[in-house]
């Protein structure tokens, strides 16, 4: 599983189990043998939790937002010197990319479009981990930055819906010395 | 319904419209209801046989599987879960004394009428004219199909979803008139009657005065019908643009179709959510016996909606940002408004478990729907928090994590509220007792249960990088694909039991045990949390077991070898061809096989010529590679003449 993945993958958990823990409780609060007793809550009381909240979520939010942001993955296309450039593109139903083959270590510069309709443009590695993707839009080309480090062989794999054989539109990329 | 203790409470106690505006409700939400629950069986039906195929029971042929899946998303996404909730807005707004008069009835069974013929259309041009352009129907993938569908069908396509468009046009007309009618009791006119329908009276009642506060329940369906009025008119202008481009010579910018389809493609889930949580209003304070739990925030909150929630379409265009267009910094603005919107749905989600915490709440088949809900909301609302994150969104896009958050939020969150509502409402509806509650319970449960398992395991398979929208996956994702079988087996009986519970609630059967309870004989214990949650863990024990099951025969089932995307690359043989073995690798790295069958290595595409029958000699083939012909590409620029001699040598070999 990408490094990411599993991130998402404990703070999702976590957060689910406190959430459910959470709403076992308000469940749990409900249920009593006498049928007949008073609802004693002071409902007033519990309205004015709602400002807390708010700003409890505000601030979590925040903090998501803010400790992401370096990762946004928009910034650092640029061309620069040194690169290898790299030409992607995306037709129904194959990947035209020249060169097919590239250098380890070496921040690879992808140029990516389509000819015909939108595809996405995604590379995993031989285990089947997820490195990077961007869309690849007809009219439209898009840049993205990525250094492999490991020599051999690269999935390419169409990551937008684009017709009958999108599922087979596959390709590869070979990085070796 | 309301309690004596809140008689004349603004929130509990709503007038009563007359008898004949009643059956106008009823009648308006039973044709809504029945309809959009007849389109869900057969929805159902097909995202069934989606599954069933990606697990290799009944393999599908390629292009009829994502035309499934086309009318599949359309009709549970819209036909369904947004159909039914729309119903329900007319008999919500009666409830807390609204009348429907004559105009606004006409306009409602408009959009009604387009939305049953849109939703045919759309079955019709997918299911027999194998339009499969997906049910986002991405510009320009709908004209150009590869050969395996029309322009007159995706021209029959776009106008089947325009109809729905206008459904929801006329939808929402409609419940403006309502909201802003006499119900309102206000003595101002136009847009002011509006603000104050979308509850900006609670925050300044000087401004926006009504004789009586406005109820909750209208505040969420006022934001919707505002949004969706402006979220849908430019999508109906690209869908005619589509239509046009089926005959004539004319084309859009894609990536501004691409926004202009998320602008109406955001809001649209609100659409179901929306006037989901206007049910919630109605029936919790109901059920709990005490008014909705909140403060003036939530007038804030709704504020805050009305706006954000046309200003945050960009988030399902993350990864898309070329490099000379202003989308990049589109996206990033939204990233933020995308959070506030969710602070909206933690304000309600705060006001609706408050209503119910420590209440004297009644635990029936709808009610326990409508509990069951919210913990959907909330566990879907967080995993669409990381769809939200820009940074995290880059390593869900376009995976099944997408495909299991939006089925626990469509089918967990507003289905269950569907069939809460249903269950709640439909004998007020047709003035009939529910044939037996303890089996809709059952049937509530095991949706949840069941469904939140199935979702689970799809975003297990996002996570581990299993792209959505592929009618074959490859092998390395058998194993957890085969583990959601058995789990759809549940999931798919306890939807008969619903279907067997509403055909005896509309013939007037009740079952024993519901007529032992209207004789006054009282219930027995078994409502005891206790005896509760060991029948609840009993449950997940046993879907967990039998996902385990179907793990283990897809594990077993599952060829190692060929588990990637590509086929695996062989080693030359001893004393073989080197020349072929480069071949073989030339013709995997550059595609090929997307497009041609190739047998020797592992091409299995069927758009291009079968390349173990052609009937070129090699100059030919090297002719074709070097300087392509029809849709092929040439690839003179991206191979060396002796690489695609090596493809040559290796295709006339297999012959």
């Amino acid at each position: 599983m990408n490094p990411t993945a599993l991130t998402i993958l404990i703070a999702y958990s976590a957060v689910s189990v406190l959430a459910l823990i959470v709403l076992l409780w308000v469940w749990k609060s409900t249920h009593s043998f006498d049928a007949d007793r008073e609802d004693t809550a002071d409902t007033e009381k519990l309205a004015h939790g709602e400002k807390p909240w708010f700003m409890f979520a505000v601030v979590c939010l925040a903090i998501l937002g803010l400790a992401t942001l370096a990762f946004i993955p928009y910034g650092d296309n640029a061309a620069a010197e040194g690169q290898q450039q790299v030409s992607v593109d995306g037709r129904q139903f194959a990947w035209v990319i020249n060169p097919g083959t590239i250098k380890p270590d070496i921040p690879v510069r992808f140029e990516v479009t389509a000819a015909d309709v939108n595809h996405g443009f995604a590379v995993y590695n031989d285990d089947n981990i997820l490195l990077f993707q961007i869309q690849a839009v007809p009219k439209s080309t898009s840049h993205i930055v990525y250094t492999f480090k490991e020599p051999g062989r690269y999935q390419v794999v169409c990551l937008e819906f684009c017709g009958v054989d999108h599922h087979n539109m596959i390709g590869a990329l070979q990085v070796s010395e | 319904m309301s309690s004596n203790a809140f008689a004349g409470h603004p929130q509990m106690d709503f007038p009563k419209v007359s008898e004949e505006s009643r059956g106008v409700a009823k009648k308006l939400t039973l044709y809504y209801v029945i309809a959009s629950t007849a389109i869900f069986l057969v929805a159902g039906l097909l995202g069934m046989v989606l599954r069933q195929s990606q697990a290799d029971i009944v393999r599908l042929d390629d292009n009829y599987w994502y035309a499934i899946m086309t009318a599949h998303g359309l009709g549970a996404f819209v036909g369904w879960a947004a159909f039914a909730v729309m119903g329900f807005g007319f008999w919500v707004l009666s409830e807390v004394g609204y009348t429907i008069k004559r105009p606004a009835r006409m306009v409602a069974m408009v959009a009604w009428w387009t939305m049953v013929l849109g939703v045919a259309g759309v079955v019709v041009t997918t299911l027999l004219f194998n339009f499969a352009g997906s049910w986002v129907f991405l510009y320009p993938l709908p004209l150009e199909s590869a050969g395996q569908w029309g322009n007159h069908v995706t021209a029959a396509f776009s106008f089947s979803v325009l109809l729905a468009g206008v459904s929801i046009i006329a939808w929402c007309v409609s419940i403006i008139m309502i909201v802003t009618g006499p119900g309102l009791q206000s003595d101002k006119s136009g847009p002011n009657r509006l603000g104050a329908a979308m509850g900006l009276g609670i925050l300044a009642p000087k401004k926006f005065p009504t004789a009586r506060p406005v109820p909750y329940p209208v505040i969420p369906l006022t934001v919707i019908a505002i949004d969706m009025i402006i979220a849908t008119l430019p999508l109906a202008v690209l869908l005619v643009e589509m239509i046009l481009e089926a005959y004539i010579d004319i084309s859009v910018d894609p990536l501004l179709a691409k926004n202009v389809l998320w602008f109406f493609g955001h809001p649209v889930v609100y659409l179901l959510l929306f006037p989901a949580v206007s049910i919630y209003y109605l029936l919790v304070p109901r059920f709990a016996k005490r008014p909705l739990v909140a403060g003036n925030i939530i007038a804030v909150g709704w504020s805050i909606a009305v706006i954000a929630n046309v200003t945050v379409w960009a988030h399902h265009l993350y990864m898309d940002y070329p490099t000379d267009s202003i989308q990049a910094a589109i996206n990033t603005g939204m990233e933020p408004i995308t959070f506030a919107l969710t602070l909206v749905s933690a304000l309600s989600l705060y006001s609706l478990m408050f209503t119910i915490y420590k209440s004297r709440w009644t635990w029936t088949a709808g009610s326990t729907a409508l509990f069951l809900g919210l913990v959907s909301w909330l566990l879907a609302g967080l995993s669409g928090v990381v769809n939200a994150t820009i940074a995290w969104n880059a390593f869900v896009h376009n995976t099944l994590w997408v495909v299991g958050h939006f089925h626990h939020m469509a089918l967990l969150n507003i289905g269950i509220v569907i069939f809460g509502a249903i269950y709640a409402l439909l004998p007020d509806l047709i003035g009939k007792k529910l044939y037996s509650d303890r089996l809709g319970m059952w049937h509530v449960w095991l949706t949840f249960f069941a469904g939140t398992a199935f979702s689970v395991i799809w975003i297990w398979q996002g996570l581990d990088g299993a792209p959505r929208r592929f009618a074959v996956l490859p092998s390395q994702y058998d194993a957890l694909t085969a583990a959601s079988i058995p789990i759809l087996v549940v999931l798919a009986a306890s939807q008969l039991i619903f279907v067997f519970n509403m055909v005896q609630t509309f013939r007037g059967k009740t079952s024993a045990y519901t007529q032992r309870i209207s004789l006054g004989v009282s219930r027995p214990k078994l409502t005891s949390p206790a005896l509760q949650g060991l029948v609840m863990t009993l449950t997940i024990v046993a879907i967990a077991g039998l996902a385990a099951g179907g793990w283990a025969i897809g594990n077993a089932n599952q060829d190692k070898a060929t588990a990637a995307f590509l086929p695996p690359l062989e080693e030359p043989a001893p004393g073989g061809d080197d020349n072929l073995a480069a071949g073989q690798q030339v013709f995997v790295a550059t595609g090929c096989g997307g497009c041609h069958i190739l047998e020797a290595a592992g091409g299995a595409g069927e758009i291009g010529p079968n390349l173990d029958e052609t009937a070129l000699d090699k100059d030919g083939i090297v002719d074709v590679i070097t300087n392509g012909k029809n849709a092929m590409p040439a690839f003179a620029d991206q191979l060396a003449p002796e690489q695609i001699e090596a493809v040559a040598d290796l295709i006339l070999d297999g012959k």
